[in-house]
């Protein structure tokens, strides 16, 4: 963690921080309206709902696995929350909303660990099945709300200029760090990804850990998809369908291995705002989307490099440590029974 | 163990057998089993003309999937670049095709597939790089760059080849079927016949291992990732020859339809395990099975929930006759 080695060490383990300011600056320079303060309310409001969905995906990751289905959960949820307004009113609506989302969460955990199949595939599965319910309620087509937010003020500054969205993005990721860092939980959860034989040996049990993170997950996109989709009063089918990849690849930006144990909420807050003032930036300055893309790319790749260099050339890939028994091997059984 | 099974064979040595048997060739039971749940569900299942559509809805995905088998079984968990390189492959084809002609214009569409590929292996293999990650930013470059070339619309196809080549069948059979059963042949023999495939294997089941055993695990990494960049320009190629035009998004989707068919097949996310004719039977699988969903009259939007579930059963079922087998 953080707190070990010398202070070269600790600045290598802030670097994105590093990153973070570097691309806020040059941003500001190459694109002088940029540093206005309405775009960077601006920014770090846009970059809310895929901020909610990182940061339930870090906690997923944390523990060795991984989310795909984040993206077809948003969509679900506002769906969910759009179609029930009308006869249940609008907090009820957004309430079972939301637990749409935990209910997703709770099948992916139940999946993985009581039925032993790896999370990538236990996911890519509900991440495809998760899109056929929602295109299923929704009838293929984007479904809208009569009127934004359902009369409740999403758009508007909550706290400050914080929107909802943005209040709960800040509000979570402050929360969940102290529980990683300061909670005896969060710790557990962090050992469960590191190790999770040595954690089961410790008296720990590894499956509650990881049923735990994927309903938090499901809850965070859940929240993230309700949000959005009151803030544009319509739900779509189609709207998470291109999200899971820049979470979790902002997840990975900002430093969690996907091998799991290590990585920060704060810096997964970061990665996302990295990318989401990238792209404010580019949008002001008129820079057309294919360009975009390469930026964003580039920057990408220059960070996943500077990483696993700065780490000796150590690989830093997917070496995953066998299972133990060839029971888990095939299908890879993340939880062994 | 045998497969006669001997009256004085004990019972739970019998069942022990059977759970050996089902573990191994369950993918191909399932195959066969949905085979029989489209006949018994339609006339119209059991016709040549059927399987000739499953194979031309499968058969893109098919190659992807050959190349991405080599990736997951050498380790490196999934090869994200792909719906760039399709894309890629499939513009520089027929944009540069009216000026240096057909031939050559593949040749070069295929060798940038090879060196996309030979990219993402150096940042994993040689680099270090987390290969979701490095091949996830080689694909938002190079769909950015795509796109930065052909603009938002449509590349067309000009020449007479690539009409031809689009067009063509040998004995009924569009020409997409009998190359992709080419490159099945040439990735069995690479993949388990060669010195090349039992490296690969060896590098996915334990890396350290074969690195300190002498292997030259960096290498086979990356050529696991030229590979996967080829056969994705294959099939770019001729994915926009059959169409008539390539344009940004003709790969989008292809990377998880093809890890779903490896994953289905049978071969370990985790590297080391794994053939080609599972890849095979997954690719196939997938295929009967959104054929079968159509013939059944299960409603498009509805046709996800089925598929989602068909995925996980399958990996799931796996995992549980395995756990069964080593008790």
């Amino acid at each position: 963690m953080s707190e070990q080695g010398g202070l070269a060490a600790r600045l290598y383990g802030a670097r994105i921080y590093g990153v973070l300011i570097l691309t806020l600056v040059v941003a500001g320079i190459l694109v002088p309206s940029f540093s206005q303060s309405l775009n960077l309310e601006n920014t770090f409001v846009q970059a809310s709902p895929n901020g909610l969905m990182a940061l339930g995906e870090t906690l997923v990751i944390f523990t060795g696995c991984i989310d795909l289905s984040v993206g077809s959960t948003l969509a679900l949820s506002g769906l969910v929350a759009i179609t029930l307004q009308g006869s249940l009113g609008p907090w009820p609506a957004v309430f079972v909303g939301i637990l749409s989302g935990t209910a997703v969460g709770a099948l992916n955990g139940l999946i993985v660990t009581r039925l032993g199949v790896n999370a990538f595939i236990a996911t890519l599965g509900t991440m495809i099945g998760v899109s056929g319910v929602a295109f299923t309620v929704s009838g293929g087509q984007p479904l809208s709300a009569p009127n934004i937010g359902f009369g409740l003020p999403i758009n508007n500054g909550l706290i400050w200029w914080l929107t909802p969205p943005a209040v709960a993005f800040v509000a979570l990721c402050i929360v969940l760090h102290v529980v990683i860092t300061r909670m005896r939980v969060g710790r557990n959860l962090m050992s469960v990804g590191g190790s999770r034989e040595a954690s089961r040996r410790a008296g720990l049990r590894p499956n509650a850990y990881m049923f735990g993170a994927f309903v938090a997950s499901g809850t965070c996109s859940g929240l993230a998809g309700v949000m959005l989709a009151l803030g544009l009063a319509t739900g779509s089918p189609i709207i998470g369908a291109q999200s899971v990849l820049p979470v979790v690849a902002s997840v990975v930006l900002g430093g969690a291995s996907l091998l799991g144990g290590s990585g920060s909420v704060v810096k997964t807050m970061a990665g996302v705002l990295i990318i989401g003032s990238l792209s404010t930036a580019m949008d002001i300055a008129n820079v057309a989307s294919w360009d975009q893309d390469i930026v964003i790319g580039a920057v990408l790749l220059l960070v996943v490099l500077g990483g696993s260099l700065g780490q000796g050339a150590k690989r830093s890939g997917l070496r995953v440590p066998r299972p133990t028994t060839p029971t888990s091997a095939t299908g890879g059984a993340q939880g062994t029974a | 163990m045998t497969l006669s099974v001997a009256s004085h064979v004990p019972f739970r040595a019998r069942a022990g057998a059977a759970v050996v048997l089902l573990a191994r060739y369950g993918i191909y039971v399932g195959l066969v089993l949905l085979c029989v749940c489209g006949a018994l569900l339609s006339s119209a299942f059991l016709t040549s003309t059927n399987f000739l559509n499953i194979g031309l809805s499968v058969g893109y995905v098919g190659f992807v999937a050959i190349g991405m088998a080599f990736v997951v079984i050498g380790g490196s968990l999934i090869d994200l670049s792909i719906p760039g390189v399709i894309a890629g492959a499939g513009i520089i084809a027929l944009a540069t095709e009216p000026a240096i002609g057909a031939l050559p214009a593949i040749v070069l569409a295929i060798a940038v597939g090879c060196f996309v590929g030979l990219l993402n292996g150096a940042a994993v293999g040689y680099l270090g790089a987390n290969p979701v990650l490095g091949t996830y930013s080689a694909q938002i470059i190079i769909l950015g760059i795509a796109q930065a070339v052909a603009g938002a619309g449509f590349i067309y196809a000009h020449g007479a080849a690539f009409n031809w080549l689009g067009n063509a069948t040998i004995a009924g059979v569009p020409l997409v079927l009998p190359i992709l059963a080419a490159c099945l042949l040439g990735a069995y023999v690479a993949l388990s016949r060669s010195t090349f495939g039992r490296q690969v294997f060896a590098t996915g089941g334990g890396y350290q291992a074969s690195r300190v055993a002498g292997l030259p695990v960096r290498r086979v990494v990356m050529t696991t990732f030229v590979i996967s960049g080829a056969l994705a320009a294959v099939a770019g190629v001729l994915m926009s020859t059959a169409l008539g035009s390539a344009q940004q998004e003709i790969g989008i989707g292809y990377e998880f339809n093809a890890i779903t068919a490896v994953a289905i097949g049978g071969t370990s996310l985790f590297g080391g395990e794994g053939s080609i004719g599972r890849v095979l039977a997954g690719v196939l699988l997938v295929g009967v099975l959104n054929n079968v969903m159509i013939l059944a009259g299960v409603s498009i939007d509805s046709q996800g929930i089925v598929k989602g579930a068909i995925i996980v059963g399958a990996v799931a079922l796996d995992v549980v006759l395995r756990r069964v087998r080593t008790r």
